[in-house]
């Protein structure tokens, strides 16, 4: 639970050199470069960037839905040591089935509107009958298995802390409010014990009060069933809450890498640096926000050399040249930046 | 199944809310029971039943309508073409639903079958619903049985089309992404939560369309393309009735009003129909 894994133990997710391009206006265009990731098992990693930064086109690309105008041009994604580029539709399925939950942002789409919040859990036994085999589905009658998966999704709705579960389980999901709908979303996901659980941009779609709660549950859920989340956001006060490691993202790569602490603390890559001294400081004296200058390269023209460098403060002559490589800084720390790079440091 | 029951529910609970809506299923039910009940009550030989002494009568306590240019009572004629023309266009629509609904769920979810199923729509939608219903009708000859199916040609397409935007705007919307992260399989998706879900506003349509094809059916037996005098028809009955309009106007009106409460009728039922179909209206 605590991130801490052994060297030799199989990654629940390794995104390697991962390149997306996307087909805009009849050319293909570089959205994701060379993106690695890895997330062991019980670890949470948090992935910000702003807007267009490709944090949510790699979790697609993760959960195998990348949009009809994406394609994967290099790299390799493993769930769990096993392959997900390359795979039929079919081979897809089962490997999604079995080991990703996939929380989107806006609970209510994500929802079939006409089924019963209990009709749709359930209908995730249909599909894997072995989920209900440690309490001897198999054995059992239709009838008599239909009422053991009701029992789980009362108990999983009740899990997510929804209040009358057996009742709300009848309901539709017009009848339930957004964090009310986003936590059946997550008992959903959650009753699959799935390896990975992808959450991404989960509370933006909800008011503040309510995104604590949720906030609060899936740091309760992660600390009783040992869940490994992948934490898509753009706000740096959920990744302190929640996560172990971060990668903050830039412009369709990875600049940098590290765990929580150490990013928060001493971050080295001048872009981490100014997302993190633009968060509003709540005791400070400051009246006005701290912002980045400009904004993000268009991905249809970007600039040569480093993405970064016409917001840096800190740039020099070779981010105009040449594209950084990530640098290793400390044990499970890497930062792309010139800064860093040819003992610089 | 449980979806079906509580829009069901839902539908009859907007039904309940509103006058208007109340007020357009009661008169055609009233309508539709007059329709069934008139072939037992009445019998069919009145349509030869010809009384050239008394033809031409207006209304009074014996014959209600008063009587046509063969002296039949049109009060029963009129009754008795209740009975065909409601059942002949809602048989109409929900033939032309059931293969609109399977045609264009094929194009929506075959990608291979979409540009030709589309492209024959297109040939249908491209002569006017009149002209083309005329077009088959003369091809097949003057009965209530060609009439039925030349309109169930007019109007399938319109149904295929609606399908096929309804199922494709249906799959790609992101519960169904949600669905293939959970595992669940092609068919699955389809058959237990796309196509549900698509249909609804398909057979939403339907209501007001029995009365758009009541009275195309109603104009094409009219101008002739009907099942001739010896079949109680509404547009017919008109049609026989106009060379008299000066003479004996009940000719006119009372099978034209049939027509007219009929379809005012269906009009009111059919706007409470797109209300109850449509999810985000149900409470």
């Amino acid at each position: 639970m605590s991130g801490v894994a052994q060297p030799g133990e199989t990654a629940t997710l390794e995104v390697e050199g991962l390149s997306v391009e996307l087909g805009i206006g009849g050319r293909w265009v570089r959205a994701l470069n060379d993106v690695n990731l890895t997330v062991r098992p019980g670890e949470a990693l948090g992935l910000v960037g702003e807007s267009g930064s490709g944090k949510s086109l790699t979790a697609l690309a993760v959960a195998g839905l990348l949009p009809d105008n994406a394609r994967v041009v290099a790299g390799s994604i493993r769930l769990r040591g096993e392959e997900v580029l390359g795979r039929s539709e079919a081979q897809l399925n089962r490997l999604r089935g079995r080991s990703l939950a996939f929380i989107f942002q806006n609970p209510t789409s994500y929802l079939n509107p006409l089924l019963t919040i209990g009709a749709q859990i359930a209908e995730v036994f249909e599909v894997r009958p072995e989920l209900l085999l440690a309490e001897g589905g198999d054995r059992l009658g239709r009838g008599a298995r239909r009422e053991l998966a009701w029992r789980k999704v009362v108990e999983h709705l009740r899990l997510v802390h929804i209040p009358d579960p057996a009742r709300v389980a009848r309901q539709y999901p017009f009848e339930l409010s957004g964090g009310m709908q986003q936590r059946v979303v997550i008992a959903m996901a959650l009753i699959r014990r799935p390896s990975l659980v992808i959450a991404d941009e989960i509370t933006t779609a909800l008011d503040v009060t309510v995104q604590a709660q949720i906030l609060s549950l899936l740091a309760e859920l992660r600390a009783s069933l040992g869940m490994t989340l992948l934490l898509i956001t753009h706000d740096m006060g959920i990744v302190a809450q929640l996560a172990d490691r971060v990668a903050v993202m830039y412009s369709g790569s990875v600049v940098e890498a590290s765990d929580v602490m150490s990013l928060f603390a001493e971050a080295r890559h001048p872009y981490a640096r100014a997302l993190l001294e633009a968060v509003p400081q709540i005791d400070g004296d400051a009246t006005t926000l701290r912002a980045i200058p400009g904004g993000i390269p268009a991905i249809t023209n970007p600039p040569p050399g480093c993405r970064f460098h016409l917001r840096c403060a800190r740039v020099f002559e070779p981010c105009v040249l040449a594209v950084p490589t990530p640098v290793t800084l400390g044990e499970r720390h890497s930062v792309a930046c010139h800064l860093y790079g040819e003992g610089r440091v | 199944m449980a979806a079906i029951v509580t829009t069901a529910m839902s539908a009859v609970g907007l039904l309940r809310r509103s006058k208007l809506a109340m007020a357009g299923a009661g008169m055609f039910l009233v309508l539709l029971l007059v329709g069934a009940a008139a072939p037992s009550m009445i019998s069919a030989s009145i349509v030869r039943d010809v009384h050239f002494e008394g033809k031409l009568m207006p209304p009074d306590a014996r014959h209600w309508f008063g009587t046509d240019d063969y002296g039949r009572d049109l009060f029963s004629m009129v009754l008795l073409a209740a009975n065909l023309d409601l059942s002949a266009s809602i048989a109409i629509v929900a033939v032309a639903t059931v293969i609109g609904v399977v045609l264009g769920a094929l194009a929506g979810f075959v990608p291979r079958l979409d540009q030709p199923l589309m492209r024959i729509t297109d040939i249908f939608l491209s002569v006017p619903n009149l002209v083309l219903a005329m077009a088959i009708a003369a091809v097949l000859g003057r009965s209530i049985g060609n009439l039925s199916i030349a309109l169930v040609f007019v109007w399938w397409p319109i149904y295929c089309r609606l399908m096929r935007g309804q199922v494709l705007s249906e799959r790609e919307k992101p519960y169904v992404k949600a669905l293939a992260v959970l595992g669940v399989g092609r068919w699955r998706t389809i058959f237990r939560h796309v196509i549900p879900n698509a249909i609804f506003p398909v057979i939403a349509r339907a209501p007001a369309d029995v009365g758009l094809v009541l009275i195309t059916m109603a104009a094409l037996s009219y101008i002739g393309f009907g099942p001739g005098p010896y079949v109680p028809e509404w547009g017919s009955l008109i049609a026989s009735g106009q060379a008299y309009i000066f003479q004996a106007p009940w000719l006119v009106i009372f099978p034209g009003a049939a027509i007219f409460l009929t379809s005012l009728s269906l009009n009111l039922i059919g706007d409470w129909a797109r209300d109850a179909f449509d999810p985000r209206l149900r409470s």
